[in-house]
């Protein structure tokens, strides 16, 4: 998670504020993130060191809801999909930051029904 | 995993349609290649002031080989494989086969246990969330934008017609290169330190609630780098 150009990281608070108003306007959102696992919580810890800040709160673990079970993953903050209660995200994921750009693989994640749907699609264009 | 075998099945008439070649003439014998191990790399304390706290740096601090760490390790694809499961069936029988527009079952297979189980365990979808394989997320956009968008041409389509696309200020470039072709107009939604603003000036409330129809469509799609 991570916003290019910005490097900004939005918040679960935001992302449901966001959500909310895309539910009363009807807005799809599509979540490019390709970044997803460049958040160190030792880099804002070192970055409160040298700038003379008290150091950060710890990161919250899920308290509710399932676990991963590794304290990496389960130390980052949560797609929209997982605030997704009406089905409107669409996530777009890719194999380019963390194995090779040439791979040229990557995937969408949604609802059932939507994915269903991007497969007859696909079955239009890319008869295999 | 049943259903998207299921639908694998079901949806491609293509395996029966169209003439499978005999595996025989296919001119690759075995697939070989020095991979890395895991080990390589160590993963770097979340805190590290906090040293032998979290699993991340109990893994760091295990060694799975004696050797050296930087040895690659080899995989071999066979030609045919005796393995019953198209789930788990890796060789050059199926991979260089006709398939079905989900992609490679194994590859699909395992992508999808990975988003579910790893990186959303939590989405609220009742059958939990599905995936569908694409030439990286560029590829993926395109084919989002053909899902969402009707396009538009200025020589053919009314204004009102329009259709828009939320971003944020400042996006990355290649979105809108995708977005234009189709008549797609960006409408920019003001951000803060925090990322997009949800309310206040220039937010996305803002922009919504007082969307001129004149101007084109209210969007119904947003793009966001989150």
């Amino acid at each position: 998670m991570g916003h290019n150009p910005t490097g900004v990281v939005l918040s679960v608070e935001r992302r449901k504020e966001i959500y909310a108003v895309c539910s009363r306007y009807d807005v799809i959102i599509v979540e490019d993130d390709p970044y997803w696992y460049m958040q160190f919580p030792s880099a804002e810890i070192e970055e409160g060191r040298s700038r003379n800040l008290p150091r950060p709160e710890k990161r919250q673990q899920p308290t509710s809801g399932k676990q991963t079970g590794y304290a990496f993953l389960d130390s980052l903050i949560p797609s929209f999909i997982s605030v997704d209660t009406e089905g409107r995200v669409v996530r777009l994921d890719t194999f380019s930051k963390t194995i090779a750009p040439g791979c040229r693989l990557g995937w969408i994640t949604a609802q059932p029904a939507l994915i269903d749907r991007y497969l007859r699609y696909e079955m239009d264009n890319l008869l295999s | 995993m049943t259903s998207c075998l299921t639908r694998g099945e079901t949806q491609t008439p293509d395996n029966e349609s169209v003439g499978l070649p005999n595996v025989a003439f296919f001119p690759f014998d075995t697939l070989e290649a020095q991979a890395a191990k895991p080990e390589r790399w160590n993963p770097s304390p979340n805190y590290p002031d906090e040293a032998g706290s979290d699993l991340a740096t109990k893994l760091a601090s295990t060694k799975l080989s004696s050797g050296d760490q930087s040895a690659p390790s080899h995989i071999a694809v066979p030609k045919s494989g005796n393995e019953p499961d198209p789930l788990k069936k890796i060789d050059l029988a199926t991979a260089l086969q006709y398939g079905t527009a989900q992609g490679y079952p194994p590859l699909l297979s395992w992508i999808r246990q990975f988003t579910r189980e790893q990186l959303h365990p939590n989405a609220p979808y009742q059958d939990g969330p599905e995936v569908i394989l694409t030439c990286g997320s560029t590829d993926g956009f395109s084919k989002t934008l053909d899902m969402f968008v009707n396009s538009w041409d200025p020589n053919v389509h009314s204004e009102r017609d329009r259709p828009g696309m939320l971003c944020e200020k400042f996006i990355y470039g290649n979105v809108l290169g995708q977005a234009q072709p189709r008549g797609v107009q960006a409408v920019v939604v003001e951000a803060d330190a925090e990322g997009m603003l949800a309310s206040g000036p220039g937010g996305l409330e803002d922009v919504l609630s007082n969307w001129d129809d004149a101007k084109g469509k209210r969007p119904h799609l947003m793009y966001t780098v989150t």
